[in-house]
């Protein structure tokens, strides 16, 4: 927890904050609860740990922002210190028991209002506070600098232009079609995803472009519960567009950018009616386009012979409807799929979902914990490689497949289309022989 | 919500202040054919009892359209209100349901002991 | 009906910007996907709760509404009445509405992720919803005190009418606008389907 000191807490502003959010959809969501208990059974919080009844979703938001509302906002530290372990501990807001109650209650919404209480009180975990003061500071959730960046850029660009003829990576260039935002993650430390990515709009010709800044389309300000920050966060990205005249963002792999900058983000940054200002695109609908329309062709020789499975991103599937979008992509470029039973928008979240992952170790044990119904889910598929568009599911599948020995590897789409895709004859180094070299 | 209260505190008031009406006499079983299969019990009829307290005719009526009574005793009810509703405005259940009701209901109205109202009073379980 | 509009007006302040990706089909189909039995992923993962459910559902609304004798007495008040279900129909889910109550009272008892959400209020509701037709079951077979049994049988209906607005009951109408709102919030806004 952020803060060790035990100020007394400030009520008259939980009282404020509780009134606020006092809308006719929280009255209403709470009024009606009828406590049936239908949604223990879709948390897989509640699946990992032995059916505890305590972590059924129902009981996590009765005890927080239930309980919040009935004392009237009357809370000390010692509850909000319960809450705290309840709502980053049990709960990646998923938002798959939303699905499974009768009344359709957004329970995910309802612990993030009580994350926004406790966050207004200091109370947040260590690792998401940390992301804040980078956001605040920089921009991006790792406090990587502009320049760092842009070189960053230019080396990927330098580098990959050897293995494709022409390649650029083009910054900040205006009226291009898509400005392409990414994790900070991937030019902090896996600058290879931003060759990638490189690599396939060099192929497919797509008029694109990086911009210097609002560039990070991550939000974990969302979860931390600070919603001027992560209004401030996506703001950064809508204003980088419409300065730009970019026509679509698109979101890198990631799933919780795609949340944030198509759904909940403009509510933050108080967006008119609701909608971004920019179209949101998530490389997941522009890949599964690319290999429809034949942007990008895939190598017969190299499709992948090995069992696939497809873990859904809870913001890519089910939060994002792009289930069927990913299972295609994969059907051009696997043989063997093998879906996880439930799947598509009824796909359990890894567990590393909600700022789970930027939680860090304080939580780490929980994490491994929950992740079982995952594990379980991957190891009855067979598969050998799970594909994941989103970067906390790739991190939690890796860290799931060391701890329960899945004997799995973890790739993304990128990965894969770059490795297996056609350059064309006008890409190809100008050098033949480095290119036999490269395979 | 307004009729169902007032039919509650019409019931308290039978409740407290109508003593049941109890004399066995000659008894009619209201079976009629004309109604078909009865959802509840037949009501026994004590008309023996009823005759001596109420003019005949004001049961065995027959209004024509200036308003005269031509009814004659001994008449049965559905004679003129069918078992289907369409030929006469008011069926013979309706006409049962009418008939006993609005009596019982006047007589209460006015403070006096009247018969029964709830359906289990006249539609007794043998 | 005050909740309804004091929640509309309500909404229409504070929570205005949802309206903005309202969708009457997204709407419908998510209160037709939980309307109908064993329509939503969640309802086929829990058969023979489902099927009580619906049962109980069904037949708090049918006996009351449907029953001949509260329609007779609607004819003689306001001059039309509906359709009516034969008594021994009535009878028999009356009859059903009071396993389906004993089923929900033992499942909030015996599941452990019932029993922790459970106050005693949801007890006492649920005892209130039976005692209409328990009481007008034994008034109809004239079962103990004919009298007594008719008027506790409206008293007690009366009381849980007047429960419905101010408890999670207020689901009979409430659940429209809920089921709507996470069809189109998730249907139209996300393009998910939430059934």
């Amino acid at each position: 927890m952020s803060e060790s000191i035990d100020k007394p807490v400030d009520v008259q502003q939980i009282k404020t904050l509780l009134e606020a959010n006092n809308g006719a959809r929280i009255k209403t969501w709470l009024s009606i609860c009828s406590r049936c208990g239908l949604c223990a059974e879709s948390c897989f919080f509640y699946l990992a740990n032995d059916r505890d009844p305590r972590l059924s979703p129902a009981y996590k938001f009765k005890n927080t922002l239930g309980l919040m509302y009935r004392k009237k906002g009357n809370v000390d530290r010692e509850f909000l210190k319960k809450c705290y372990d309840i709502i980053w501990g049990e709960c990646t807001t998923c938002k798959r028991c939303s699905m499974y109650c009768p009344f359709g209650i957004d329970i995910a919404t309802l612990i993030a209002t009580a994350r926004s209480i406790c966050f207004s009180q200091g109370i947040v975990p260590e690792g998401l506070a940390r992301t804040s003061a980078n956001y605040r500071e920089t921009g991006n959730q790792m406090g990587m600098s502009t320049e760092d960046f842009l070189e960053t850029c230019q080396w990927m660009a330098e580098e990959t232009a050897e293995e494709i003829r022409g390649l650029t990576i083009p910054i900040d260039k205006p009226g291009a079609k898509y400005m392409y935002t990414v994790n900070a993650r991937e030019p902090m430390f896996y600058p290879q995803d931003l060759a990638m990515a490189a690599q396939i709009f060099t192929v497919a010709e797509e008029d694109w472009t990086i911009p210097s800044s609002g560039w990070d389309c991550t939000n974990l300000a969302m979860f931390a519960g600070d919603k001027a920050l992560a209004g401030h966060v996506v703001k950064l990205m809508y204003d980088k567009a419409l300065q730009l005249g970019v026509e679509k963002i698109l979101i890198t792999e990631c799933g919780h950018a795609y949340r944030s900058a198509a759904f909940e983000g403009p509510y933050f940054a108080g967006c008119t009616g609701g909608k971004p200002p920019v179209e949101i695109v998530h490389s997941v609908r522009l890949f599964y386009e690319y290999l429809r329309d034949g942007r990008i062709k895939i190598d017969p020789d190299k499709i992948l012979t090995e069992p696939v499975t497809y873990q859904d991103p809870c913001n890519v599937s089910r939060n994002g409807g792009l289930w069927e979008e990913g299972r295609k992509i994969i059907q051009f470029l696997a043989e063997d799929f093998r879906d996880m039973s439930p799947n598509r928008e009824h796909n359990h979240c890894c567990g590393g979902g909600g700022g789970y992952i930027p939680m860090g170790p304080e939580f780490k044990k929980r994490r491994m914990l929950s992740g079982r119904v995952k594990a379980e889910q991957i190891r009855n598929t067979g598969a050998k490689i799970v594909i994941t568009p989103c970067h906390n599911c790739f991190d939690q599948v890796n860290d799931l497949n060391k701890e329960y020995d899945l004997n799995v590897r973890v790739l993304s789409f990128k990965e894969i289309i770059t490795e297996i895709m056609i350059v064309p004859e006008k890409f190809q180094p100008v050098d033949e022989e480095e290119a036999g070299d490269d395979e | 919500m307004r009729c169902a209260r007032g039919f509650a505190c019409a019931l308290m008031l039978i409740f407290l202040f109508v003593s049941p009406v109890v004399s066995q006499d000659e008894m009619i079983e209201l079976n009629s054919e004309e109604l078909g299969i009865h959802q509840r019990p037949f009501v026994q009829f004590t008309h023996e009892q009823h005759a001596a307290v109420i003019e005949c005719l004001r049961c065995h009526h027959d209004l024509d359209n200036y308003g005269n009574n031509l009814g004659s005793e001994g008449q049965p009810c559905s004679d003129c209100h069918t078992g289907n509703p369409g030929k006469n405005p008011v069926p013979l259940q309706k006409a049962f349901h009418m008939q006993c009701k609005s009596c019982h209901d006047q007589l209460l109205a006015r403070g006096t002991p009247g018969g029964p109202l709830m359906c289990g009073e006249c539609h007794k379980n043998k | 009906m005050c909740r309804i509009f004091y929640l509309y007006g309500l909404s229409r302040e504070r929570d205005k910007v949802f309206y903005n990706h309202m969708n009457w089909s997204w709407a419908w189909r998510s209160i037709g996907h939980w309307i109908i039995p064993w329509g939503s992923v969640s309802m086929r993962k829990q058969p023979i709760f489902t099927f009580a459910f619906f049962l109980f559902h069904v037949c708090l609304f049918a006996v009351p509404i449907f029953l001949s004798a509260h329609n007779l007495l609607l004819e003689e008040w306001v001059g039309w009445s509906l359709w009516t279900l034969p008594d021994r129909v009535a009878d028999a889910l009356t009859i059903a509405l009071m396993v389906t109550v004993l089923f929900l009272f033992l499942r909030r008892l015996v599941r452990p992720e019932v029993r922790i959400l459970t106050t005693a209020w949801d007890y006492v509701l649920l005892t209130m919803t039976l005692l209409p037709f328990l009481t007008g079951f034994l008034a109809y077979h004239q079962w103990g005190p004919y009298r007594l049994m008719l008027v506790l049988h409206i008293l007690c209906g009366e009381i849980l009418l007047w429960v419905i607005p101010f408890s999670k009951l207020s689901h009979v109408l409430l659940w429209f606008f809920s089921r709507s709102f996470i069809g189109f919030e998730m249907g139209e806004r996300r393009g998910a389907r939430s059934w």
